[in-house]
């Protein structure tokens, strides 16, 4: 039986660094999942799911035991990631250029995102539905779905991190959900 | 959507979360027993919540090591023990001091014997080396005070030459103060201002 975060912690702050390894492993897919659902970016999904863990580990004094260890490192996590969106707005550019009236669409022609041997052998259309759907919802509900889908973290640890009754996020991501099935409708049906 | 129909629909979600009470998913499966309505809204959002999951990225091969490298030697690591010193060093200089001391009691006594005398003149050897450090350092102080006195008491010159000099030194170790720890400053910063957010 694994030992709980709380006390690879303690073990941690002890001078066992090397069982940090532990807490990365654990927490590592679940991060960087919910990083790259956030910032719709593989590469930076990383970069900061490893900033996070840095992060985390020079404050490991200040882990106040009486909250789980998930719920402080998705939170510290969410704040990175948003401050990252944050920076990235300043850099955006429209993806809307002035109608030509040559029939053109008035869109810029861009790049699309190169295929990995991943996600070659999956569903791509499923996949970009499923991520444009998620995208397209209200934020409040984006940020929830993503952190109990991505973030794999259960309602209690939502509810503790958002600091929302249990009764909100309940509703919260069923609404989301439903939002989603209307959206995803034509995938829905096998 | 009535609020009948919202209610087992959420019903429907909560089931498939693991998050529905135990007498509401009584109500439910009597209702998906008899209401195709509510197996094709349970089929709908079991595809949902599976098309979701499916959609997950890999984690790079060799992050971990990447993280684990990528660590630095953390504020609170630096407090553990002073650079140099081995883990061991403390508890062995405390067992020392405890030694001396019982040698020092024992050594009053009627059976102390050709052991403990080693002990006990070690511990005079010592006690007289502090009362010399100590009495020095007084003299030093007296001295240093003498001088000061000397300097601030005669002129005005030397009272601003003081002052100047204090504070120079109070600047000095403050810059020192807010340099060392400024890394592990701004990790703890950033970590306090996630939890208050």
């Amino acid at each position: 039986m694994q030992p709980p975060d709380e006390d690879l912690v303690a073990s941690i702050l002890g001078g066992e660094r090397r069982l940090f390894e532990q807490l990365v492993g654990r927490y590592q897919g679940r991060l960087v999942n919910y990083l790259y659902r956030m910032l719709r970016n593989e590469e930076d999904a990383h970069d900061l799911a490893q900033e996070v863990f840095v992060k985390i580990y020079g404050a490991l004094d200040r882990f106040d035991p009486r909250y789980r260890f998930s719920t402080w490192l998705f939170r510290v996590a969410q704040n990175a990631a948003i401050d990252k969106i944050r920076k990235r707005r300043l850099k955006l550019v429209s993806l809307h250029r002035p109608d030509t009236g040559d029939g053109d669409s008035g869109q810029w022609e861009l790049p699309g995102n190169e295929p990995t041997p991943y996600s070659q052998a999956r569903n791509v259309e499923r996949g970009t539905a499923i991520r444009q759907a998620i995208d397209d919802l209200p934020w409040e509900y984006r940020e929830l779905i993503t952190l109990r889908h991505y973030g794999e973290l259960s309602y209690d640890e939502i509810a503790q991190l958002k600091e929302m009754p249990l009764g909100t996020v309940k509703n919260k991501l069923f609404r989301g959900r439903q939002m989603l099935k209307e959206k995803l409708e034509d995938y829905l049906t096998d | 959507m009535s609020t009948d129909n919202a209610t087992w629909k959420q019903w429907v979600d909560l089931d498939l979360e693991g998050e529905l009470e135990a007498a509401d998913k009584a109500r439910l499966d009597d209702l998906l027993d008899s209401d195709d309505e509510a197996r094709d809204e349970r089929r709908a959002l079991g595809s949902l919540h599976r098309m979701i999951d499916e959609d997950q990225i890999p984690v790079r091969a060799g992050f971990t090591a990447r993280v684990m490298e990528a660590l630095p030697r953390a504020w609170w690591e630096r407090a553990e023990t002073p650079a140099g010193l081995p883990k061991f060093a403390l508890p062995l200089a405390m067992m020392l001091i405890a030694a001396l001391g019982a040698a020092m009691l024992i050594g009053g006594s009627e059976e102390a014997g050709r052991f403990t005398g080693i002990g006990v003149a070690l511990f005079d050897f010592m006690q007289m080396t502090f009362l010399a450090g100590t009495g020095m350092l007084f003299a030093t102080w007296r001295g240093v005070g003498f001088g000061l006195q000397e300097m601030i008491g005669t002129s005005g010159t030397g009272l601003a030459v003081f002052a100047l000099m204090v504070l120079c030194l109070n600047l000095l170790f403050f810059s020192m103060l807010r340099r060392r720890p400024r890394a592990a400053a701004q990790t703890a910063e950033s970590g306090q201002a996630s939890e208050g957010r």
